[in-house]
């Protein structure tokens, strides 16, 4: 059953010749409990999209079904109570608030949900213990590691026992160890019946992934299934020609040759972006899905 | 709708903590307009309540004749009200016929005039210029006042050289705290203290003279002394009773224009009234003052305003956050409200805390008692938050409006 379902979702930044399609079309149906990682070059549209999904932005055009419930004209505040109680965020920059302990940082979506502080303070180390950083829930974030930090921010965006989770590159800044930890705790939030979409530029995240979608151009240019502990079929492509050095340059070298590997944008893919009153005809864009 | 105020409060003071130095000058003209807001409605309520005190000594049916007219033209404006207190100082118009004739007016029970009698006196203790006024024997009863020591000089002693002073005298003039017998001289003559009054409860500001440092002889020996040339200061009467004192007034001045020929050139009033001149030109220095405060005020408020304008910029990644994990628009404001409401409240705390010790200081150095009182410590509190609210609308609007993906991606 789809929770989440996006209809020709379109995101247009800025006007006339400065104008931006950060978005163009999206069509993407995500069920429950899926493990969604998404792969693209830096402008692809990523952000954008996970930013469409959870309510941090609108579409220009299109339908947006969360839960089964059209929220791409909703107001702002009923915007914000339903991603509160239904989406949790985890950024590559971990966004916690230096001025706030950990244990802190992790009851504050419980705060804006009008819960006790008691009752939330308990919770909030309920889930620290869970991410194993109960030791450390007096300390500020500036004293913990960035592996620690993103185990914190986890747990902040469980704290309300989200349905959807939404990771920006979680990994983006932290070490191989810190990584695979972290990456663990997603598997662990998986399990427990969430749905996970999860932004990386690590073909070896997909390990994790029960399906991966690639993005070009603000388009999902390949929709793949990918079983769990395996990498997924695209990436793997690139990913054992060369055994990737850990340098800056390998990593970017790394996620060139994913890109290399999946297929370019056709040109009758490209579709022009017309003011929705004015577009009577509806193009269907073309996804792969491998079945 | 839930929100998190404590949460906000404790916020709010940790940030206050850690940036004193950058809040505390934030506040600052928070701080200078509580402060003189404080001090000036709390020397108000003193001078207020010592003008009660003063009223209730004296009894409600004194009637007062002053030499000069005291004009009213119906506005309270400041100019009025200095004009007023500026014509008490004129020339005496007042003679011993005025005396005689207050005197035998009907309704008066006993009346005392006091004449002005200017030199030094020589004590062992040195010279000093003090304020000597002639009386008659009539004065105590007159203002109702006791005596602590000694006894008031008798009409029909043959000794005119005696004199009673006020308590705040006797340690000055003479070294003792009941200088009962002692003597000084006052143009060429040789008075004996007879003795000394109570403690007069004198309202600060007042146009009636402080008697608690006034030296008191006959009336008829400051006649001799200046060959008949003492202004008369003033004369007092008492009302038979308090029911119809507005009348008996309004005889006395009927008798006295008749000796004036038609001319206005002195006022009789009630006590009350002659206090309540005081309280007059007291509001209008007030108002004055309030003016002064309120434009600190509004430069403390525009400082606050100016402070969270930049702590929301400098804070824009922690909005985006904070939308991001599920803050509503109104959480935000909320929040951001309570920060400058906290902040002005801080500073008028602080205001206030600085008011009582100025309060203390002008208690000791001057005559005046200042009042700070649960009321005066609400209009404080009221103003801050006000001033807090008000100033802190303008960002806090802002902050609530911020889209929040440009607010994450601020750095």
């Amino acid at each position: 059953m789809s929770i989440i379902e996006l209809s020709e979702v379109s995101k247009i930044y800025g006007f006339g010749d400065a104008t931006t399609v950060a978005l163009e079309e999206v069509n993407l149906s995500i069920d429950e409990n899926e493990f969604i990682a998404v792969m693209g070059p830096s402008g692809s549209g990523k952000s954008t999209l996970m930013n469409v999904i959870g309510l941090l932005d609108r579409p220009t055009y299109g339908k947006y079904m969360l839960n089964r419930r059209s929220v791409d004209r909703i107001r702002t505040n009923r915007r914000a109570k339903i991603r509160r109680d239904t989406i949790g965020f985890v950024f590559q920059s971990f966004n916690l608030l230096p001025r706030l302990t950990v244990i802190e940082n992790v009851a504050l979506p419980l705060a804006y949900k009008g819960v006790t502080l008691k009752k939330r303070l308990k919770l909030a180390e309920n889930m620290l213990e869970r991410v194993g950083m109960d030791n450390k829930k007096y300390f500020y974030p500036n004293q913990l590691s960035s592996g620690q930090i993103q185990c914190v921010a986890i747990a902040r965006a469980l704290i309300n026992n989200p349905k959807i989770i939404i990771a920006d590159e979680p990994t983006g800044n932290l070490d191989t160890t810190s990584s695979r930890l972290v990456m663990e705790l997603f598997a662990d939030i998986h399990k427990t019946g969430s749905t996970v979409l999860l932004v990386t530029h690590n073909p070896e995240i997909t390990r994790y992934a029960s399906r991966v979608v690639y993005m070009r151009d603000g388009s999902v240019i390949l929709d793949e299934n990918s079983a769990i502990g395996e990498i997924a079929e695209t990436a793997k492509k690139t990913i054992y020609k060369k055994r990737p050095k850990k340098t800056i340059d390998d990593d970017l070298a790394g996620v060139s040759a994913v890109m290399e590997s999946i297929p370019q944008k056709s040109p009758n893919q490209k579709k022009t972006i017309k003011k929705k009153n004015s577009r009577a005809r509806k193009k269907k864009t073309t996804i792969k899905r491998k079945k | 709708m839930a929100i998190s105020y404590r949460d906000d409060i404790f916020l709010a003071i940790r940030t206050i903590r850690k940036t004193k130095t950058r809040s505390f000058l934030t506040v600052l003209g928070i701080v200078i307009g509580i402060v003189s807001v404080v001090t000036i409605v709390s020397v108000a309520k003193g001078i207020e309540k010592q003008v009660s005190k003063q009223i209730n000594s004296t009894g409600k049916n004194l009637i007062v004749v002053r030499p000069g007219q005291i004009t009213k033209n119906g506005s309270n404006s400041l100019i009025n009200s200095l004009n007023e207190l500026s014509s008490i100082n004129s020339v005496s118009s007042l003679s011993q016929a005025d005396v005689n004739s207050v005197s035998s007016t009907k309704g008066v029970s006993q009346s005392s005039a006091l004449n002005v009698v200017n030199g030094r006196i020589t004590t062992n203790q040195g010279t000093f210029s003090e304020a000597v006024l002639g009386t008659s024997n009539q004065f105590p009863v007159v203002i109702n006042q006791q005596l602590s020591y000694g006894q008031y000089f008798d009409s029909s002693s043959d000794d005119i050289y005696q004199a009673v002073i006020g308590q705040n005298l006797a340690d000055t003039l003479f070294g003792e705290r009941i200088p009962l017998g002692q003597s000084f001289t006052f143009h060429g003559q040789t008075f004996i203290v007879r003795g000394i009054f109570n403690q007069f409860n004198s309202a600060p500001l007042s146009i009636t003279a402080n008697y608690n440092s006034t030296i008191f002889i006959p009336y008829y020996t400051a006649q001799v002394l200046t060959n008949s040339t003492a202004p008369i200061y003033e004369i007092l009467a008492k009302a038979d009773s308090t029911n119809d004192v507005t009348s008996l007034v309004k005889n006395i001045n009927q008798n006295l224009l008749a000796l004036h020929g038609d001319q206005q050139d002195f006022t009789v009033i009630e006590q009350s009234q002659s206090l309540a001149i005081t309280s007059g030109v007291l509001n209008s220095i007030t108002y004055l003052i309030g003016i002064v405060a309120g434009i600190s005020l509004i430069v403390g408020g525009v400082g606050i305003m100016n402070v969270t304008l930049v702590s929301i910029s400098e804070r824009t990644k922690e909005i985006g956050i904070r939308k991001s994990i599920g803050a509503t628009n109104y959480q935000i404001l909320i929040q951001f409200l309570i920060e400058s409401s906290v902040l002005s409240i801080f500073g008028g705390l602080l205001g206030v805390i600085i008011s009582f010790i100025v309060d203390y200081v002008i208690g000791i150095t001057t005559s005046l008692s200042p009042v700070i009182d649960v009321p005066v410590l609400a209009l404080a509190f009221i103003i801050s938050l006000s001033i807090g609210i008000i100033f802190g609308s303008l960002p806090a609007f802002k902050a609530a409006r911020k889209d929040p993906i440009l607010a994450l991606r601020y750095e």
